[in-house]
Order: C-alpha cells, then sequence, then structure tokens
C-alpha cells in the first residue's frame, strides 16, 4: 500500500475507510471478542474503536509505526477503559494451554512481516510466566487479579511478570518504538 | 532522578498501558512525568505501541472473521462520519463562494443573499450526495457468488475439486466443491449439508496442502461459521501465506479462532487428498 489508508481517511477519502475496515476490521473485532464477555459487547466496543479511529486519523503518523499498531493502540485503550468501567473480566474463557504458548514461537517462520517478526523474536525471549501473564492480560483482557487467581499466582507476582515482560519486549524492540525526548529508555 | 522513582514511573507506565489506572496512580503518575520532564501523551503512546506489537504477536493468524452485520454497521457508521465531516467542508465551499469580500456588493441585494446561499449549499449538498451515492454503488462489493464467477471466468490455473466426506463423526452430510488459483491467490469454498457450528465453541477451519511446503504443515485457510440457516454458504479462502502450488484441502473443526497447528481430530470434508 503505497499512501498509508489513515493517511486518506484523514484526507477525507471514503474509499480509504472502506480499505481501512477490510484490512484492520477482523483484527479489532478478534480482539475485542476475545477481551469481552460477549459478542454484542464486542460488537459496540468495535463500532466504538472504529470511530475513534476515524476521528484520530489525522494523528498517525507512519514514521513512528504501523497502521496496524496504532489501530490496535486505540482500540486497546478502548478495550481497557471498558473492562474497567466493569470492574475486570471475570475468567470465563477456558485458559490457554501450552500448544497456544508453543504456537506463537511457531509463528516467527510465516512470511510476516519485519516489525511482527520482530515482535515475535522478542517474545521468544520471554520467560514463560512472563508470556502467560501478558497473553491473557492483552488478548483475553483479563485483569492482574482475574489472572492471580485463574493460575494461583500472587497479585504482585503478577504485575511483576507483565512489567518485567513488556519492559523486556521494550528493549527489545527499541527502535520501532515512539520516543519522545527525554524519556525513560528502556 | 532517583533510581526507585524512574523505576516506579516505568511501573505505572506499564500498568496504565496493560490494564489502566486508578485515579490515585493516575495522579502519581502525572507527578512523576512532571517530575522527569516527560510529556504524557508521548510517554503513553510509547507504551501503548508495546502492548499493541505484542498484541499483533500474540493474535497471530487468529484473526476471525467480523459478523456480517457488523460490517455493514460499520460502513455506515463510516459513511455518516464522512457525511458529517463532508458537511463541514461543503459550509467551507458556500462560503468560499460567498467570500467576505464581496460582502459590500451582496448587501446591495440583501433579500437575494440568503436564498443565493441556500440555492448554492443545497446544490452542492445534492451534488455531494449523488457523488456519494454513485461512488457507493461503484465500490459495493459483488455478492460472494459473483466474486466466485469472477475466478472462475479469470482464473488461468483455477483448480476445483468436489468435497468428499472426512472421517470425523462432526461432518454431517457435507457436498460442494473447493477452487482456487495460485496466481491469483484467491478461492472460494461452497458447502451444503455441513452442519453449523456454534461458533462460541468452535469454528471451521480450512487447511491448503502445498507442493512446495511440508505435508504436515499445511497453510491455514482461515476460519469459518455455517450458520443455522442451512442452504448453500460460500465461503472465500484466506491463506495466510503465499500458496505456491496448492494440491489438497482440508477442513478441521476447531476452537474458535482457529489454532496454528492442528491435532486433526475432526476432519469433516477433503478435497484433493
Amino acid at each position: 500500500m503505497d499512501t498509508p489508508s489513515l493517511t486518506s481517511v484523514a484526507a477525507g477519502n471514503l474509499g480509504a475507510m472502506d480499505s481501512c475496515l477490510q484490512a484492520y476490521g477482523r483484527v479489532v473485532w478478534s480482539l475485542a471478542r476475545r477481551a469481552l464477555a460477549s459478542d454484542e459487547e464486542a460488537e459496540d466496543a468495535t463500532q466504538e474503536i472504529f470511530l475513534e479511529v476515524w476521528k484520530n486519523a489525522e494523528r498517525f503518523d507512519p514514521e513512528r509505526g504501523s497502521e496496524k499498531t496504532f489501530i490496535l493502540t486505540i482500540a486497546r485503550r478502548r478495550l481497557v477503559d471498558r473492562l474497567r468501567r466493569q470492574g475486570g473480566r471475570p475468567g470465563a474463557e477456558p485458559l490457554p494451554d501450552g500448544d497456544e504458548l508453543v504456537a506463537v514461537e511457531e509463528r516467527k517462520s510465516a512470511d510476516l512481516e519485519d516489525e511482527v517478526e520482530r515482535v515475535y523474536a522478542a517474545l521468544a525471549q520471554l520467560k514463560p510466566e512472563q508470556k502467560l501473564v501478558l497473553e491473557l492480560c492483552l488478548i483475553h483482557g483479563e485483569s492482574h487479579r482475574a489472572i492471580g487467581e485463574r493460575i494461583g499466582m500472587p497479585l504482585g507476582t503478577v504485575k511483576s511478570h507483565a512489567r518485567r515482560g513488556l519492559k523486556r519486549v521494550r528493549e527489545l524492540l527499541a527502535d520501532c518504538l515512539p520516543m519522545s525526548p527525554g524519556e525513560v529508555t528502556p | 532522578m532517583t533510581e526507585a522513582r524512574k523505576q516506579r514511573l516505568e511501573e505505572l507506565l506499564a500498568d496504565r498501558a496493560l490494564w489502566g489506572l486508578e485515579e490515585g496512580e493516575q495522579q502519581e503518575l502525572r507527578h512523576l512525568l512532571d517530575e522527569f520532564g516527560l510529556d504524557e501523551q508521548e510517554a503513553l503512546d510509547s507504551w501503548e505501541t508495546s502492548t499493541s506489537l505484542l498484541t499483533v504477536a500474540f493474535l497471530g493468524n487468529r484473526e476471525e472473521n467480523m459478523p456480517e452485520g457488523l460490517a455493514k454497521t460499520l460502513e455506515t457508521d463510516a459513511l455518516k462520519h464522512f457525511l458529517k465531516n463532508q458537511s463541514m467542508s461543503l459550509e467551507d465551499v458556500s462560503n468560499a463562494i460567498e467570500p467576505e469580500e464581496h460582502k459590500p456588493r451582496l448587501t446591495a441585494v440583501p433579500a437575494s443573499r440568503p436564498w443565493a446561499s441556500w440555492l448554492l449549499t443545497a446544490a452542492a449538498v445534492l451534488l455531494s450526495a449523488f457523488l456519494i451515492a454513485d461512488r457507493f454503488a461503484t465500490e459495493t462489493l459483488p455478492s460472494l457468488a459473483d466474486q466466485r464467477s469472477e475466478l472462475v471466468a479469470s482464473a488461468t490455473d483455477l483448480l476445483r475439486y468436489d468435497w468428499s466426506e472426512g472421517p470425523s463423526d462432526l461432518r454431517g452430510q457435507p457436498s460442494g466443491d473447493v477452487m482456487w488459483s495460485d496466481e491469483q491467490q484467491s478461492g472460494f469454498m461452497t458447502f451444503r449439508g455441513l452442519p453449523a457450528n456454534d461458533k462460541q465453541s468452535t469454528q471451521y477451519q480450512l487447511w491448503i496442502f502445498d507442493k512446495e511446503r511440508d505435508a504436515a504443515k499445511p497453510v491455514d485457510g482461515g476460519v469459518f461459521d455455517i450458520p443455522a440457516e442451512g442452504g448453500e454458504v460460500i465461503v472465500p479462502i484466506e491463506a495466510k501465506i503465499d500458496v505456491r502450488e496448492a494440491f489438497g484441502f482440508a477442513v478441521t473443526v476447531e476452537e474458535p479462532g482457529g489454532v496454528v497447528v492442528s491435532e486433526r481430530e475432526h476432519i469433516v470434508v477433503l478435497a484433493g487428498l
């Protein structure tokens, strides 16, 4: 794609909005469906997310990251807000088994964009418990409390694994991330 | 900058990006950002980008199709948003047609100005509505049956097989076919008699066997649902990576969103194998 869809959306191109929905509708829906308790709620959230995407399209800067990451950042923000309003999602889905965590590493070999390949490589360097906690939070939308109850881990330990895992990923992907001058560097 | 306060700042930024913060923590974060002279939005963007990258990786190829109703709602929302912004720009157009410096001349015919302005705006709105309607007419996607016919007409390397029943007890009485073009990286499956799935607990997943890849690792052709209404169902194939030389197809029943490696416990239909 020569001109990013969001740049065209910001310029008022209706066709670009459609391209954007085609390209990213599935990933936003998949994330919302996994994070929220019902399909109905996931549909509401997906609508809300895309409205936010249209409103913020002009903030997208291709120099600072991909469109997908930009849209998922908006999606995650809205989902986190929703989950917090609900007081965190109870652990409704089955705990991902070892296969799913192995599967993340296996996907490294797929023909994926560089950025994502690098994230897979970074993920492979995390400890299993760090990956597990992060996946339950980011994909299944679980609160730290729900994760702790689900995997029998003290709350502080859950937070600690998540923070360390995220920090480690930031260290490994430092040049992919937008950094403000003087920011605490990874 | 004490190490402990820097560490606390990182903890709060991580927590904010992962779970959000309580009001008290939010205030603490703002104080620390001020203390270190950091821009709040840029710092949050940076940490949230990290979680988004991780989310992309965790989701991998487990993306699911949106419900059709939602897809249409999103298109309508997009159109509404577009029209809302369009009407704002039409005011600008109207203003441009009747610029400020021309006011003295227009005040000479005060009675006509509101009408002139209204007519110009109305004309612009009507023109815009026609243009949008035309644009949508040309952008409306053809039906899946039309897309399949188009593939049949245009592909010079079309592979087409009838489905045969797989060994799983979940297969029902399936029939239909699958067609695929390596050249176009596009294809369609047609089903009749494949049981409707409960998408809360299972989804169907297509696997494409590629002569140029290890047969033990077929290409993920995407997940799909069979609705309860029955009748013929056409499903577009969404290969997650390039298929160089397809030779066989299998559909399995998997968990919602599909799997990366199938246990092949429930193969419901096969083709070319």
